[in-house]
């Protein structure tokens, strides 16, 4: 069947305004994840770390490990993903309190999200992974290892326990762990 | 049918359009991603705007928040870094042997027997990175042992890397096939697909001959049952705490006594 200019026109023009359309979609979810939900980029914390020396020195030794709080009042919780668990595999976080996550893999690739939370993000070995939340409810959470690390990666998994704030009781030290309570 | 004569004011207002329309996008996607979204990333990461726009394009390396690390000791001092792997791959065997005949064939039989197997395990065929860890461990303190911490003390890590290359070399020990019992039902799901339940990965996922997970992880197929057992007990105990990040200590702590004494015996069966 022949095809004559006018029509070729009319519809290269339609799947213009469709492609148009598609990629302005694309843009307000992004925005809107970013405004509204808070899915950060990571770009504002791409931060190298050496993954073979992970457990020698630095922020990411086991005993630095865990929910924190920091001399100026902010709370951080650090994890390592590593083959086939977390450390710690339990973490304690308050309710409705700003809380940032770093994370680190001293192997492989892993990833971390907590159901019902912004908390979604890969951790590449190399680089510190940090994601900001707020935790709406109390309870015991279920944070699974998401990208596959290995044949272990499906019992990869650690619990968060968000508690009220009157019940976040930090030791001398600024911790807060699972085993103390 | 004649093909009609193209209109080329339209065409050309056309693409004008269409161009002018993508780089508009790219235009507003750029501006999204680069300056509006690490703008509004600001309110948590404790930067200002100009530095989080500077980072959204690469440029400027954050620092950590600020956080006193705690004093640390580690559970090993091995790490697998370039200058290790070199080592280990440079390893030589036959000067390996010369010093297994002087130092370790009294207890580490090169035919994967030894002398106690409840205390001594056998060695032959497992990875030089596994042993190597292990050798480390045991003369620098982290985990020592009576016999084997000072027998190592003097050491250079360049003599670890020839004996555990000749260890490497040998054929695993072969389990005497009269002693062998069947694994139990609950070893074999243990070890081959874990329990999800507890957050126990599969065994075989690490300690399989060909398995993948942490350098350092021994094959522990054909082990001596009680060395497997005793080395269990241990990390449940914390006695034993070499694991770099608890990752044994947190899997043995969530074994009962029977299902490590099923798993030893597994791990002594043949697969």
């Amino acid at each position: 069947m022949a095809v004559d200019e006018i029509s070729t026109v009319r519809s290269e023009r339609i799947w213009t305004y469709a492609m148009v359309a598609v990629a302005a979609v694309m843009l307000v979810a992004i925005v809107h994840a970013g405004i509204a939900q808070h899915f950060g980029t990571p770009s504002n914390s791409i931060e190298t770390v050496d993954p073979n020396t992970l457990h020698l020195a630095g922020e990411f030794v086991s005993e630095n490990l865990g929910t924190r709080v920091g001399l100026d009042g902010k709370i951080t919780t650090r994890v390592v993903t590593t083959q086939f668990a977390f450390a710690p595999d339990c973490v304690v976080v308050p309710q409705h309190m700003q809380v940032t996550l770093r994370a680190a893999s001293p192997d492989v690739l892993h990833g971390l999200m907590i159901m019902g939370t912004n908390v979604n993000t890969m951790v590449v070995p190399g680089y510190v992974s940090q994601v900001h939340t707020v935790f709406d409810k109390t309870g015991e959470m279920l944070m699974p290892c998401h990208e596959f690390c290995g044949l272990g990666h499906s019992q990869m998994v650690a619990r968060v326990r968000v508690v009220p704030l009157e019940d976040f009781q930090p030791d001398e030290q600024g911790r807060v762990s699972c085993a103390d309570r | 049918m004649e093909r009609p004569k193209p209109d080329e004011t339209a065409d050309r207002a056309f693409t004008v359009k269409v161009t002018a329309g993508v780089i508009a996008i790219a235009v507003a996607i750029w501006a999204v991603t680069f300056l509006v979204l690490p703008v509004i990333d600001v309110r948590n990461a404790g930067i200002d705007s100009w530095t989080a726009i500077c980072r959204a394009i690469g440029i400027g390396s954050p620092s950590p928040p600020s956080s006193p690390s705690a004093p640390t000791v580690p559970v090993s001092k091995v790490a697998w870094t370039d200058l290790t792997m070199d080592l280990l791959a440079a390893g030589d065997s036959t000067r390996g042997e010369a010093m297994a005949q002087e130092t370790c064939q009294a207890c580490h039989i090169p035919n994967g027997l030894t002398a106690d197997p409840e205390t001594i395990p056998s060695i032959t065929g497992l990875s030089p990175r596994a042993l190597f860890k292990q050798l480390r461990d045991m003369r620098d303190g982290q985990r020592p042992s009576d016999v084997m911490s000072p027998m190592i003390a003097d050491m250079t890590d360049r003599q670890f890397a020839d004996v555990v290359a000749y260890y490497g070399s040998l054929p695993m020990r072969n389990s005497h096939l009269r002693n062998l019992k069947e694994p139990t039902a609950a070893a074999m799901t243990l070890a081959t697909k874990g329990d999800t339940a507890r957050a126990l990965p599969a065994c075989d996922s690490c300690h399989a001959a060909t398995a993948g997970g942490p350098l350092e992880a021994p094959t522990l197929t054909g082990q001596y049952p009680v060395y497997v057992a005793a080395q269990l007990k241990a990390y449940a105990g914390a006695s034993r705490n070499n694991d770099i990040y608890g990752r044994m200590r947190g899997v043995a702590q969530k074994l009962t006594d029977s299902e490590i004494a099923d798993l030893a015996a597994y791990y002594n069966a043949p697969q």
